[in-house]
């Protein structure tokens, strides 16, 4: 936080019992995520057997193989297509919004605002049926845009929401400065609030991104065909009448969120160097 | 350091104004604008285009469709206020209701200072502390169904590792039947949301904490403040409209929340964690009465926005105003 | 700052070089035919995975090849949101030519919203075509008198599987009547053993019980009047007396601990018996196959055995429990209705499934005539003893959460579930279970 701290028996005790802590919440917060990834290597045979909580005696790579076979590329594809494209509109409206709506206090925008709370509190299969007969009577059904246009819809709040909480800390003086300069409502858009809300917009990026890719009640109903397919729909393809293949349905949710890993630990370092010199001064 | 100083040399803009946070004439609460220009509201036009046909309409449908009796396939049947009355008078909804409530209190009350807690920690710099973050974030990686499925085999009373644990390690003689007790299972279905979204809270407050300007805390130490202090006086209050965000999230997620009750215990055992969004989607989905599904969608949608924006008006939130200005 | 080139127009060029694409979609099968361009295209929605799905694709192809004015297409889905997906579609009027379903509750619902067609007289025109069914498969596909789907898969059974070698070590016989079974659970208890592996959470597993104790008391008629909606027919002293063996079973300890969080679906209760925690397990027949592929060391040591669930009543010990079939019919917005009866007259269940179910898949497809057959085949005991015990009720009473409109399905295991925690009474459940059903019909 600022400089050194005496390293008193206070101090050290404290920073060992932070340490401890920390270390309790990484085994409790981690140890599900490591289940589910040394269960993909686990064989069929005898997989509640044994020692059900550590590794594999014989681990394999044949949930993968059969996976790969099972026309995974292709549900990749339409999961990043559609992910992606959505993940940035959601990001750019968001933004856009956010900007007019901190910016502007008419009553207007404070009653667009509550409307924005609103969505906040639906449970998606409320209003899942009227989308389904929305997006067939557009002739979507089954298509990119179909997919496309309800995740952006629902990711909006949200990010609204996280969005609003940041720009409202840019002070007014960085506006009024530009102001004078002669710059535009759209210039300070971009020229101000963009580059100063990087952290935050890469932090929703992230999120929404990963509420997009796992999305499941959306491929399901509005998609009908293998080519259409998303991947969390391939996830539920091990999941039989009757029983369900858990090392199969395993290795298909870790390849499944391999990107999500990839994309979070690429855009961390950014949103953390962005984070540290911030723009409110000085990293501690 | 001037706060805007920063910011502004970082944008290769202007000079610094010569202010600094301190005094009073930077706290103006003179809004940047004070009217909507047409220029300003195209902005706001995608937003609302999208909710508009995707969230009003349907919410629309919705309403409309707690007036009918349907099962999904045959024509609906208009039947007025029956579903209403029957929903409104059953007791089943009211106990739904309260088991929503509580966990809509407790999973604030345990993620909150957990995530507020974590998130301070991480938010220091130390390569330790980076690599545990992007552990500490890993659950919220995972879709809902793959993290049922495994807590399902942890908690399983007969092969789970929670049970071979309390077993072997703490010499427990029982069985541990946190799935299949009515009387518990709602309590282990919190701790495993809050175990689900920790992660995201911690991130929320982590950031803002990281962007509580350094000046602030100098001050402080000026004045000759311990740890605890700081923490009480410059921090907490710093991070005050990040906790409402927070809290709205919390609120607003539990109440609709149900991905993994459904894998878990789909309601159960009995209709022991039967909580509203569960009971829409047991009406909706698994009895076919879209009727009384979409009565207790548009009950939990009320409530939903009374809440959001109680929290709203009555925090301040609303008025947009910086953290900054001497909140 | 002379360009003016804002972050808003920046972005509007890029939405519109990019909507072009998106706009392409996947291959959606367009399910109408235009006669007079092509052949007729006719979709098929089904739910089977790996080697039953590998079974009716190449089916499907040779049918194909031998008509080419006829491409059938077979879209696959997964078994429980199936059920949500084609409901969707049916109401909607987008569903697919020729549906799966496992007819029951559910069927009648499509039924009684005009979205199945008919198929009696297609039947009827085709005598060699109806006859290859036995007659006791057509009862979950028949309403009014009229018969709305074509049997497929396999007939199924729930039984009564164990574990042979904790049988021996306790000294137990394999349990024939109802006494015998709480007697050999009495002896496990007390040397710590579970005796009876139950999948609680999933609701029907604990039906099972039940229901096959109602048929074993008071034959099937106690169903059949609660089917017809007869009123207070959920009172009658056989599912009053089922329940209460049930919940004398729950207070003697049968079941493992926390059975009531226990999943089906992940094979937890096979696994309590394959290894050695639990000595009995009521299940379908598929089960067989679980714990040959998933649990092959017990299976492999000849540790599996099988028997039907113990009698009570002797006039009844034959009665079966399970499913006849699951069946295909077709949707009433279908436009090649001809089309998709000669797909099911001539793909369905043909030679090449029939063999193909019996030596590679080790199921038991409902048609006549195979007895033979399943004798040489790898688990010829097993099928066998399936086929004849199938044979030998006569009928198999269609699981009753699959029978029941949905609506009472789901109130009658939520009941149910109650009924085995020991939080309701079985006077409770039945006073319930008659006012769902004079309410929701």
């Amino acid at each position: 936080m600022n400089g050194v701290q005496q390293a008193t028996p206070v101090v050290l005790i404290s920073r060992f019992v932070v340490a401890v802590l920390a270390l309790i919440w990484l085994i409790f917060s981690f140890y599900p995520v490591f289940y589910v990834l040394f269960s993909s290597f686990h064989p069929q045979q005898g997989f509640l057997l044994g020692e059900v909580w550590l590794p594999p005696t014989d681990p394999t790579f044949q949930n993968y193989a059969d996976i790969l076979h099972a026309g995974f590329f292709r549900y990749f594809l339409n999961s990043a297509i559609v992910t992606v494209v959505s993940v940035l509109c959601i990001a750019s409206f968001s933004l856009a919004a956010s900007y007019v709506l901190v910016k502007v206090t008419t009553r207007v925008s404070r009653t667009i605002f509550s409307v924005v709370l609103i969505a906040l509190a639906i449970p998606l299969q409320a209003l899942i049926i009227p989308i389904y007969t929305m997006i067939y009577h557009l002739h979507l059904y089954n298509t990119y845009l179909g997919l496309i246009l309800p995740s952006i819809a629902f990711g909006l709040p949200l990010t609204i929401l996280i969005l609003v909480n940041f720009l409202r800390d840019i002070p007014n003086e960085l506006f009024q400065a530009m102001e004078m300069d002669g710059v535009g409502e759209y210039g300070m858009l971009a020229y101000l609030v963009l580059p100063l809300s990087v952290p935050a917009i890469v932090a929703v990026c992230i999120y929404q991104f990963i509420q997009v890719w796992n999305n499941f009640l959306f491929p399901l109903i509005l998609t009908e065909s293998a080519s259409m397919r998303l991947l969390p729909l391939a996830v539920v393809a091990f999941e039989g009448q009757h029983s369900i293949d858990v090392p199969g349905v395993m290795a298909t949710v870790v390849l499944s969120a391999l990107p999500l890993i990839v994309t979070y630990i690429a855009a961390r370092r950014s949103l953390l160097g962005a984070l540290a010199s911030g723009f409110a001064g000085g990293s501690r | 350091m001037v706060v805007a100083e920063v910011a502004t040399v970082r944008a290769g803009l202007l000079p610094p104004p010569l202010i600094s946070p301190w005094e009073d004439a930077y706290a103006s609460e003179r809004p940047m604008y004070r009217k909507m220009t047409w220029k300003l509201f195209l902005l706001l036009v995608p937003v609302l285009a999208f909710y508009a046909v995707f969230i009003i309409i349907p919410i629309i449908d919705s309403v409309r469709t707690s007036f009918v009796s349907w099962d999904g396939l045959k024509k609906a049947v208009p039947v007025g206020l029956h579903n209403w009355i029957v929903q409104l008078g059953s007791a089943e909804l009211y106990q739904s209701f309260g088991l929503t409530l509580i966990v809509m209190v407790l999973s604030w009350v345990v993620q909150t200072p957990l995530s507020l807690s974590i998130g301070l920690f991480l938010s220091r710099s130390g390569r330790g502390r980076s690599t545990l973050s992007v552990f500490y974030f890993a659950p919220l990686l995972f879709s809902a169904a793959a993290l049922g499925i495994a807590w399902g085999f942890i908690l399983n009373p007969n092969f789970g590792l929670a049970q071979a644990v309390l077993a072997n390690v703490f010499g427990f003689k029982g069985t541990l039947n946190l799935l299949g007790d009515p009387k518990v299972v709602l309590y282990t279905l919190i701790g495993i949301i809050a175990w689900e979204f920790i992660p995201f809270h911690t991130l929320l407050y982590q950031s803002a904490a990281r962007g509580i300007p350094a000046s602030l805390y100098e001050a402080a130490d000026l004045d000759g403040a311990s740890p605890a202090q700081k923490l009480r006086y410059v921090t907490i209050p710093q991070l005050k409209n990040t906790v409402i965000t927070s809290t709205v999230i919390i609120l607003t997620g539990s109440l609709t929340y149900f991905d993994i009750v459904y894998i878990l215990t789909d309601g159960g055992p009995g209709n022991a964690s039967r909580v509203l969004a569960m009971d829409m989607y047991q009406k909706a989905f698994e009895q076919y009465q879209l009727g009384m599904g979409a009565t207790i969608a548009v009950i939990l949608t009320i409530v939903g926005l009374a809440l959001s924006l109680l929290l709203v008006r009555t925090t301040g939130f609303g008025r947009m105003r910086s953290q900054m200005e001497g909140a | 700052m002379k360009k003016r080139t804002s972050f808003f127009v920046l972005f509007v060029g890029i939405a519109v070089l990019t909507a072009g694409p998106l706009f392409a979609n996947g291959q959606s099968e367009s399910k109408s035919a235009t006669a007079a361009s092509g052949p007729a295209k006719i979709t098929i929605w089904d739910i089977q995975l790996q080697d039953d799905q590998q079974m009716i694709e190449t089916a499907t192809q040779q049918f194909n090849q031998a008509h080419p004015n006829i491409q059938a297409k077979v879209e696959w889905f997964q078994n429980d949101t199936y059920k949500d997906k084609i409901r969707i579609a049916l109401g909607a009027g987008n569903g697919p030519d020729i549906l799966y379903n496992w007819g029951g509750g559910p069927l009648r619902s499509y039924v009684a919203a005009n979205t199945v067609v008919d198929l009696t007289p297609y039947l009827n025109a085709d005598p060699t075509w109806k006859n290859r069914f036995p007659s006791s498969v057509w009862g979950p596909a028949t309403v009014d008198g009229k018969i709305y789907g074509i049997p497929t898969q396999g007939s199924d059974a729930e039984l009564l599987f164990y574990n042979k070698d904790m049988l021996k070590k306790y000294n137990l016989p394999v349990p024939t009547t109802w006494n015998e079974l709480v007697q050999d659970v009495g002896t496990l208890v007390q040397n710590k053993v579970i005796p009876i592996a139950l999948a609680g959470k999933s609701g029907w597993p604990e039906m099972i019980w039940v229901q096959y104790l109602t048929d074993r008391i008071g034959g099937p008629q106690v169903f059949n009047d609660i089917a017809a909606g007869k009123k207070d027919a959920w009172s009658n002293p056989a599912v009053i007396k089922a329940l209460e063996l049930c919940q004398q079973l729950v207070k003697a300890n049968a079941f493992e601990p926390g059975y009531a969080g226990v999943e089906v679906d992940t094979n937890q209760d096979v696994a309590l018996v394959a290894s050695g925690k639990a000595a009995f397990l009521a299940q379908g027949d598929w089960v067989y196959s679980t714990f040959k592929n998933s649990f092959g060391e017990f299976f492999n040591a000849g540790k599996l055995g099988y028997t039907a669930i113990p009698a009570v009543d002797p006039q009844y010990a034959n009665e079966v429990v399970g499913a006849p079939a699951n069946y295909y019919s077709v949707a009433a917005t279908s436009k090649n209705v001809k089309a998709d009866i000669q797909y099911l007259s001539e793909v369905n269940l043909n030679d090449f499934e029939v063999s193909t179910m019996l030596n590679k898949l080790g199921r038991v497809p409902p048609v006549k005539g195979i007895e033979s057959q399943l004798k040489s085949l790898k688990d010829g005991a097993f099928e066998s003893w399936l086929y004849n015990t199938i044979a030998k009720a006569g009928d198999v009473q269609l699981y009753w959460d699959q029978y029941l409109s949905p609506t009472q399905a789901k109130i009658m295991l939520t009941n149910m579930s109650n009924v085995f925690l020991m939080q309701e009474t079985p006077q409770d459940f039945a006073k319930a279970m008659n006012a769902a059903m004079s309410s929701n019909q």
